[in-house]
């Protein structure tokens, strides 16, 4: 028998080790896979077939064979395969053989990110020297065009450069403003480039998706009408994302050939804790567990997390475990130099790092080689991540591990449930809505700045009469001039510098700390989730660090922090105000109605609790006088039809088991009678016509303590009717939040986005459904992007994944993992939420 | 869209605004637009092309017109200029060839959307000085606009602008690229004064701003006409809403002001290079500007001429600290040239006058080129003294010390007798 190898051995101990192999949900091995080979296309250029030979390329793969065939057909093309599968070949080859034809030709490459670009940068200037050579030419020049190109080098650049490697941003704020000094290459450009493609959504995407029409735009007024190719990670709707993005018609290229070796992929849950509140073992301490035995056996790993702290967090962790060695252990994320990333980046292919923490910073096309092991610490949001983090585990030859390490969330723990999400196909929709009121009209002016509006001209998809709408709008604010029927530009300043494409707030407050003639700022938060993150008197964390809020200046936008050590957290107490604008569209489903349209949300902040850590004992509120905001966006909304509501009243689903309430109970009872003077204090009724009960105001089981249950306060004596009425809404309200809760955390499953994304707001008296009990989920960028339309479309399987996540939650009451904690507000109502559930999902 | 609201009411319920909100608030639609043509404003006619007419400010400015200290139809040398801006055309006899220019702008952000809405150009005839101001009545117009400016530049052959180098110019290449009319200034010898203005007067003025300098330079003050210029964009957007062009004479005279004084000091520093000794005299900051002409000579390779000044500017009371800058110049010029005893001369003035520097060049002299190391020792012990007045940081002064000290020990150990058997093969 062969010897194991250092993998092999982690593996066979880990599925012999009871504390560990219990916890893996689904250990999935898949084998090897073989290159599906394809002949170097008879059409491609003798250099570019001396270039590939010498990097030992005699064939390509399907894939990049399909690529470079259709790109040289004018198609404009989506390549969705996994990482390392040679994706770069896709887009170059095409690129390199039409500049070889036309030396005149010129392509822009835009990549997300400022460490790809100067990737895939060393790649060209390679093929770039060994072409001149071979044709004994110019050489194709292929220049870096960002925020780092020294002034000097620019000019020589936009006259030499015949492919550009740059990213969104800088096309936005430093190439289009100035296009006419750019005039030669916009003449040219044949090719437009655009990799990770799925990273271009939401807010991020919308904007690129206007960009890109201001590019057309450009490209169009010099003559050229430019092909695109764009590359994807496996997501749901790539083709149509791309489509959507630069609004022509797409290719699909999505079999991948290149070959695989042995993959072992393992879901690990960590273990329950504490059964009553649903505690699991954290995420970073398994995975630390599990990094333990893969160093020992010199396997070299890679761990990704979802924070930059928690990666400097669990480097200290592994140093502490493993010595300190600064080469062996590291940790990679933004906020790194340069010149130390790429020192990472070559330790890391040479094999000299061992294990690495990074950040979501490493997963995008970076090459760092293939690693024996990575670990997933915590499910990282989407799908297409996932995947894009575990394909970094993967050898030519000899097999590789992914481990996938959940956390408490409730997506995390829906993924540990089904499986299958990872590795069949992908449910994700990546959205963007590029006619979003607010982001259009930014890429209006700015596109105005770069050449006038003429009689009907176009941008994008809009049709001329709604462009004229937006351009007279324009002109009305000032912001342009209309003179013989087209529009110019005319505030002084530059449009595009005070846009961002990534979308962050304009409005930013400072977090600053320290003395008065000594302020720190140790971070900023945006202006809306400053009124109920740093409200006065609110314990903020930061960096591990607590800090309680002296002063909230809102006109000087700056929250004054100190630091301080207590032993309880705030919670702000929230009046959400929601207005029903429009409805766009409705339909029936079981048990309700759906809607998707636009609303008005208000919110206010009025107060705060304080909750003590761990026992979240209340211990009291206070009030604050803070303005309200307002945010007119896309919603969508459920209205749980009367008859479902009666029907649950009715079958007495409402009925939890009865409570232990404690050895104080029969006193308290009492107690409260006698000051109610054993007369019901809703209807009147007393205790000589029917035999009266006594009511929680605020839940039993939210308590951590039966006293304080149990509190005079909080009781209240209620005739059998009233009490039943009182526990309905009661139910009711905890039901409908419950269900707000699972469907927010659960959408992200379908709509690749963040969870500060969407909005959620349940009400059992709803003014967006006359009344009735409803709950809604709405976008929380003003005008939206797409996400609340998407739910509306989605609702049934939403719904049926829902119920799947609460039924199978192994919590009794009510968990952060289903429908959330336990609380004041009423959550946690694990049955009334599944009650809902069942006849939604009918 | 609720469908009783109109598209801007829905915009500002989102939060949107206006991205630059005017300073004036705009004229709300009740109350009349009053509009007034720039014909009934400033003098001048409209010009027609073949993309419709644009309108053309004309003035004339007599023979006898002075700017300030400033004859502009005075003889001027062209000579210097000419090799200093590497504008060999301006060389010509005539001065006919010449035409200055200047831009009013919406804006300073440069860019696409950044436009010139008035464009001055001056010019000398035989009846006087010439102003031209070509005004872009609407931004529909532009193309009428440029296409005259193209055909009245045709008879020139060189643009004298003042940061017409990285502003002006390049952006009314944008305009022409815009407008797909080709642009005339790849044909044109180029002469940007800012450059040149901050050569000769970087170590005498506080500011080389056309402004500042028609003060200082020139002697011209101007009338409550003017307005300052950041105002411009401004007042023309104000025209573009209200139609009424009554603001903009302020914009038209602080355009033409800027030509005049263009011209002027165009002519000034030709005078000025053509005759240094004699334009400068025993004027208060003569020494200075003599000193930077003479290290625009030197720059340009007329190292006899730069000599000459740098030898005038000595003699007329430069700053001590200009005067050792320009003895070092001027010293390593000599060197350069192996002119050893006018170089250990100017050094040995500088020294006199406690210049550390020139103590140590002194000591290299004497220890190198003249092996006289007691001598050479002599300027070291010299400059040792001078190390406290200079370096204020003690650790400076340590370093200068430890620095003058090995170079002492050096000459010391130069000045043994010569011990040859003593070396072990």
């Amino acid at each position: 028998m062969p010897a194991l190898t250092p993998l092999q051995h982690v593996l066979s101990l880990w599925s012999n080790e009871p504390t560990i192999a219990a916890n893996v949900v689904e250990w999935r091995t898949d084998p090897p896979r073989a290159a599906q080979w394809a002949d170097l296309p008879g059409e491609m250029h003798p250099a570019l077939r001396g270039w590939l030979r010498q990097k030992g390329i005699r064939q390509l793969y399907v894939h990049q064979a399909q690529a470079f065939e259709q790109a040289m057909q004018g198609s404009n093309l989506v390549i969705v395969t996994d990482t390392a599968s040679g994706k770069t070949l896709c887009y170059n080859l095409p690129v390199l053989q039409t500049i070889l034809q036309n030396p005149a030709a010129r392509a822009l490459y835009l990549f997300p990110t400022k460490a790809l670009t100067q990737d895939q940068w060393n790649n060209l200037r390679e093929a770039s020297a060994f072409l001149a050579d071979a044709t004994a030419s110019q050489p194709v020049s292929a220049a870096i065009y960002d925020g780092d190109t020294p002034q000097g080098n620019r000019a020589a650049i936009r006259k030499q450069a015949r492919i550009l490697l740059s990213n969104p941003d800088m096309l936005h704020t430093g190439i289009l403003p100035h296009h006419t000094l750019w005039a030669d290459f916009f003449s040219n450009l044949q090719f437009v480039v655009l990799d990770e493609t799925h990273t271009y959504r939401g807010v991020f995407g919308s904007h690129v998706a206007n960009l890109l029409r201001r590019l057309k735009r450009i490209a169009h007024f010099y003559g050229s009408n430019p092909q695109f190719i764009l590359t994807s990670a496996t997501i749901a709707n790539p083709a149509d994302l791309a489509e959507k993005l630069i609004e022509a018609p797409v290719s699909t290229i999505d079999i991948d050939g290149s070959p695989r070796g042995q993959r072992h992929f393992l879901l690990y849950n960590p273990p329950i804790v504490d059964k009553n509140l649903g505690l699991r073992a954290s995420a970073s301490g398994e995975s630390l567990r599990l990094v333990d035995d893969l160093l020992h056996e010199d396997v070299q790993s890679l761990l990704f997390c979802r924070a930059r702290v928690l990666v400097e967090r669990m480097l200290r962790s592994l140093r502490e475990r493993h010595g300190e060695d600064s080469t062996a252990l590291r940790a990679y994320r933004s906020g790194y130099l340069r010149t130390e990333r790429r020192k990472i980046e070559a330790d890391l292919r040479e094999g000299r790092a061992r294990a690495v923490v990074a950040t979501n910073a490493l997963e995008l096309g970076i090459d760092v080689g293939g690693m024996d092991a990575v670990l997933l610490v915590s499910y990282p949001g989407t799908i297409a991540s996932t995947r894009q983090q575990a394909g970094r585990a993967g050898r030519k030859q000899g097999s590789a591990l992914a481990v996938l390490v959940a956390s408490a969330n409730p997506l995390d723990q829906y993924i540990m449930q089904h499986p299958e999400y990872i590795f069949n196909r992908s449910p994700e929709q990546a959205l963007i809505n590029p006619d979003n009121l607010l982001i259009l009209v930014q890429h209006l002016r700015c596109a105005a700045f770069e050449l006038p509006f003429h009689p009907g001209d176009r941008f994008g998809t809009l049709e001329p009469d709604t462009l004229r709408n937006f351009l007279d709008m324009l002109c009305g604010m000032g912001d342009l001039t209309a003179s013989e029927n087209s529009y110019f530009w005319m505030a002084s300043q530059y449009p595009a510098t005070s846009i961002s494409l990534r979308g962050s707030s304009p409005m930013q407050v400072a977090l600053q700390c320290g003395t008065l003639d000594k302020p720190v700022v140790i971070g900023q938060v945006d202006y809306e989730s400053a009124l109920w993150m740093v409200h006065p008197k609110a314990v903020y964390l930061h960096n591990g660090q607590s800090y309680q809020v002296d002063r909230l200046d809102l006109e000087t936008r700056v929250a004054h922090l100190k630091t301080a050590e207590v032993d309880y957290y705030t919670e702000p107490i929230k009046q959400v105000e929601i207005e029903k604008l429009s409805v766009m569209r409705q339909a029936k489903v079981a048990g309700g109605e759906i809607f998707f349209g636009e609303i008005m949300v208000t919110t206010q902040v009025v107060g705060f609790r304080r909750v003590k850590w761990f026992t979240y004992e209340d211990l009291g509120q206070e009030e604050l006088d803070l303005p309200a905001t307002q945010l007119r966006t896309t919603g969508y909304w459920l209205k749980l039809d009367s008859e479902l509501v009666d029907d649950l009243r009715e079958t007495g689903e409402w009925t939890n088991d009865p409570n232990n309430y404690g050895p104080n109970w029969p006193l308290q009872r009492k107690l409260a009678m006698m000051r109610d003077k054993n007369t019901c204090q809703n209807c009147g009724a007393r205790q000589e016509d029917v035999p009266l009960q006594v009511h929680h105001k605020q839940p039993f089981r939210t308590f951590a303590h039966y006293q304080q249950a149990n509190d005079i306060n909080n009781l209240v004596t209620l005739c059998p009717k009233c009490h039943r009425q009182v526990e309905a809404a009661v139910k009711m309200r905890s039901g409908l939040s419950g269900l707000g809760y699972v469907l927010q955390n659960l959408a992200p499953l379908f709509l690749m986005c963040d969870i500060e994304d969407l909005g959620m707001n349940s009400d059992p008296l709803s003014p967006l459904a006359d009344r009735q009990p409803a709950i809604a989920l709405f976008d929380t960028t003003p005008g939206g992007i797409g996400l609340s339309e998407m739910i509306f479309e989605t609702h049934v399987d939403l719904v049926r994944r829902a119920q799947e996540l609460v039924l199978h939650c192994a919590c009794l009451n009510g968990c952060p993992s289903c429908v959330g904690a336990a609380g004041p507000e009423g959550a946690g109502g694990k049955e009334s939420t599944l009650a809902i559930l069942k006849r939604l999902a009918e | 869209m609720t469908p009783e609201e109109s598209l801007f009411d829905r915009f500002k319920s989102m939060g949107g605004r206006a991205f630059q909100p005017p300073s004036a608030p705009i004229s709300p639609v009740d109350s009349p637009r009053m509009s007034v043509d720039i014909a009934q404003v400033v003098p001048g006619k409209d010009y027609a092309t073949e993309f419709g007419g644009t309108f053309v400010s004309e003035q004339l400015f007599t023979p006898s017109y002075q700017h300030g200290q400033i004859s502009l139809c005075a003889d001027c040398s062209l000579e210097m200029l000419s090799t200093w801006g590497k504008t060999q055309r301006l060389s010509d006899p005539a001065i006919g060839n010449v035409v200055f220019l200047d831009t009013e702008t919406t804006g300073l952000a440069g860019g696409t959307g950044t436009n010139a809405f008035l464009i001055g150009v001056g010019y000398r005839t035989g009846a006087g000085f010439q102003v031209l101001q070509f005004f872009l009545r609407s931004p529909a117009q532009e193309r009428a606009l440029l296409t005259a400016l193209n055909d009245w530049l045709r008879s020139f052959n060189v643009i004298v602008t003042f940061n017409g180098k990285t502003f002006d110019l390049p952006l009314l290449n944008t305009r022409y690229v815009l407008n797909r009319v080709a642009s005339p200034f790849d044909a044109y010898d180029h002469l940007d004064l800012l450059a040149l203005s901050r050569r000769l007067w970087r170590d005498r003025l506080p500011s080389r701003a056309l402004g500042y300098l028609e003060k200082a330079i020139l002697g011209f003050e101007r009338t409550g006409e003017d307005i300052p210029g950041w105002v411009i964009p401004e007042l023309y957007s104000a025209y573009l809403r209200s139609g009424d062009a009554r603001p903009l004479a302020g914009v038209f005279y602080h355009n033409s002001m800027d030509i005049l004084s263009l011209a002027a000091l165009f002519q000034h520093v030709g005078g000025l290079l053509a005759n240094p000794v004699q334009a400068l005299g025993a004027s208060e900051g003569g020494a200075l500007d003599m000193a930077s002409i003479a290290r625009l000579h030197e720059d340009m390779g007329d190292l006899v001429r730069a000599a000459e000044f740098y030898e005038h500017s000595l003699q007329h009371g430069l700053p001590t600290e200009f005067f050792f800058k320009t003895i070092d110049r001027y010293a390593v010029l000599c060197r350069r040239q192996g002119d050893w005893a006018q170089a250990v001369r100017l050094w040995q003035m500088a020294a006199e006058q406690g210049s550390l520097d020139s103590c140590v060049e002194l000591a290299k002299y004497a220890e190198h080129q003249a092996r006289d190391y007691p001598t050479a020792f002599v300027w070291t012990e010299k400059a040792l003294k001078l190390v406290p007045r200079i370096y204020r940081y003690e650790f400076a002064r340590k370093d200068a010390e430890r620095e003058l000290r090995q170079r002492q020990a050096r000459i010391q150990k130069k000045m043994q007798p010569k011990q040859p058997q003593e070396k072990p093969q």
